[in-house]
């Protein structure tokens, strides 16, 4: 691996800036069967809550125009089995793992929190106050930026491990909640989260998702988040993950010529479970055919 | 790896279905496994398609592709040396030892897994098991029907006649339930067509395999897309590609809009 590719978020060494996005990768080894893990960057798990979710009733996809929409509702097995049986199992690998936390309360958000950073086991962790698909837990504390920087004060008292913020392309000033998570003590922000979105069976008059409305994702929601990590990047100086729509490494190198820190990569692993890998190989070329010492160089290197 | 590009090795067109054969190194499938196949060269569609493995045998993989839409239209188009990306072989396939005495029925493309199913019972128990297959119209597959009757115990429905008995399959499993003993039933085909059969096998109180579908994103467990609905509790679900997509016909919440939701 290219030593130029690694790069440093909130304390922690990256081999290389490509992770996976959190719901795209299960809790992690699945995906093991087609690459080897530990050339990722590092690995964000599924969302996880303090008690089981069933999730949302189905259909819970529709392929859209260059992306998907889901309305998964954060299906998972609750914390304590997630920590028993699958950080467990990450743990054991060479690859930083970011568990996603998520929640409806405050609470809970502290509890989980709380409990996986006992766990010893996440290099950090990843407030998902962006969910599009649940009815309470999420958005409510992810739109307003009193609500989060509240949570993450409370958060941050609770754990010792990184806290990373995913936030939602809709937030109405991105620049100033990034400024103001910043202040609260936020050691990075994601950025974004799908974008929420519908579709409609104009014979049956149905939605085409059983929860009606979604998430979207994919190439479609690319420009979206460039623009995102960029308003971002001008008002804050703490890491900024970049996902959304990433398909290859120009894709991904778009973003962190915006802002990114390092970049994740969601829907591309279903179209090809490769992706990550392809995008290693694509920006190692780029840094050697550009000359540069480290990828470091080209973060924010925008030029307006 | 359960990754790979296969040569297209045959296409035959069987009126809307279009047979093809590809190429694998060593894959050893089961009757109800699938493979996830990317639908487009240049700028794939974002979500891979899932197909039935129809025959799994020789270094070649044989799938049975009916055209519905923008990803089976472009399959439609593959020719002979295309490569073919997918993912296979994945999800759980039918338990082959549970009867003795099964009974097979297909709506439609779900002829496609139960037909890889009847080969390899017949090869297991000597004899090949019958296989029920309904039909809109007896043209819709072509020259298959034909084909597969010297192939397979095959009996067919058509619901203008036009082969085989007028009729549902459903109705054509009613007619052979009366008629002969069996000890359980495999099945795929449409929600519809699986709903309908509920009755019939709690009539004769016998047990039943099936295979269902839903859209699928990763195809391997990771993302929770391809939930159906699990009989029992409310609000509990299943994964198609992971835990499926056969299931015992039991475990699934049929009526209403089905396991789907669709
Ligand atoms: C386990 C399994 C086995 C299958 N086996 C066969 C088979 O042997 N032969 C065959 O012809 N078809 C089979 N299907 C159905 C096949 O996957 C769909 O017809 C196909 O995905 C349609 O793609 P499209 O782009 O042409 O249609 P579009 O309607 O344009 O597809 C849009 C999206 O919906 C999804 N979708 C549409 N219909 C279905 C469906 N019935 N099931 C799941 N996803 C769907 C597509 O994958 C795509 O993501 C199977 C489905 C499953 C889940
Ligand atoms: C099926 C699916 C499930 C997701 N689940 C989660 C989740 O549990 N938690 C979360 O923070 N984001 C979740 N996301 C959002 C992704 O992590 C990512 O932010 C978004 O999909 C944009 O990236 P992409 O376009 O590369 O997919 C999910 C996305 C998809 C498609
Ligand atoms: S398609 Fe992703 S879990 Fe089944």
């Amino acid at each position: 691996m290219d030593s130029r590719l690694a790069v440093e978020l909130a304390g922690i060494r990256l081999r290389n800036p490509v992770m996976v996005c959190s719901g795209t990768f299960g809790s992690g080894s699945e995906y093991g069967d087609f690459l080897d893990l530990e050339s990722l960057g590092a690995l964000v798990t599924k969302s996880v809550t303090l008690n089981p979710r069933a999730g949302n009733p189905p259909p819970r996809i529709w392929e859209t125009p260059s992306g998907m929409l889901n309305s998964i509702g954060l299906e998972n097995k609750g914390v304590e089995r997630f920590i028993q049986e699958d950080l467990a199992h990450l743990s054991a690998l060479e690859l930083p793992v970011i568990a996603s936390v998520a929640g409806s309360s405050v609470e809970e958000y502290v509890e989980v929190a709380g409990r996986l950073s006992d766990s010893g086991r996440a290099s950090a962790l990843e407030l998902n106050v962006s969910c599009p698909n649940v009815k309470r837990g999420g958005v409510e504390f992810g739109l307003e930026s009193q609500a989060a920087c509240e949570l993450v004060t409370r958060v941050k008292e609770r754990c010792g491990v990184p806290i990373f913020v995913k936030l939602s392309p809709l937030v109405p000033d991105m620049g100033a909640m990034a400024r103001l998570l910043q202040e609260a003590g936020a050691d990075g922000l994601s950025l974004i989260n799908t974008v929420p979105g519908m579709a409609v069976d104009i014979e049956g008059k149905k939605p085409r998702l059983g929860a009606v409305t979604g998430g979207l994702s994919g190439p479609a929601i690319h420009p979206i988040a460039v623009r995102s990590v960029w308003t971002a990047r001008q008002q804050v100086g703490i890491p900024i993950i970049g996902m959304g729509g990433i398909t290859d490494w120009r894709s991904a190198l778009e973003l962190i010529v915006a802002g990114a820190n390092a970049v994740a990569v969601g829907t591309a692993n279903f179209t090809d479970p490769q992706a990550t890998i392809k995008i290693i190989g694509g920006m190692e070329s780029f840094v050697q055919a550009r000359g540069l010492d480290r990828i470091g160089e080209l973060v924010g290197s925008l030029r307006v | 790896m359960p990754r790979f590009e296969g040569e297209v090795l045959e296409v035959r067109e069987y009126g809307q279905g279009r047979l093809f054969r590809v190429a694998v190194d060593s894959l050893a499938a089961q009757p109800g496994q699938f493979a996830h196949l990317l639908c487009g060269e240049d700028s794939p569609r974002t979500l891979r398609r899932p197909f039935s493995i129809m025959d799994c045998s020789d270094g070649s993989l044989g799938l049975l592709v009916k055209v519905v839409g923008e990803g089976t239209a472009w399959l439609a188009g593959r020719r002979v040396g295309d490569r073919l990306d997918m993912l296979a072989p994945l999800g759980r396939g039918f338990n082959l030892e549970l009867y003795e005495r099964p009974l097979l029925v297909a709506g439609g493309t779900g002829l496609a897994p139960l037909h890889f199913l009847a080969k390899r019972l017949e090869a297991a128990k000597g004899h090949s098991p019958r296989l029920l297959w309904g039909l809109s119209c007896g043209e819709d597959f072509g020259a298959m029907p034909a084909w597969l009757e010297r192939d397979i115990d095959l009996s067919i429905a058509t619901c203008d006649g036009s082969a085989g008995m007028e009729g549902t399959v459903i109705d054509l499993l009613g007619s052979e339930l009366a008629r002969a003993d069996y000890d359980g039933v495999f099945a795929c085909g449409p929600e519809a067509m699986l709903d309908a059969l509920g009755p019939l096998i709690r009539k004769h109180a016998l047990p039943c395999q099936v295979s269902v579908e839903q859209r699928m994103a990763c195809g391997i467990g990771v993302c929770f897309g391809c939930a159906v609905k699990k009989s029992g509790e409310e609000q509990s679900y299943l994964r198609v590609c992971l835990e499926g997509p056969v299931f015992d016909y039991s475990d699934l919440a049929w009526g209403g809009d089905g396991p789907g939701g669709a």
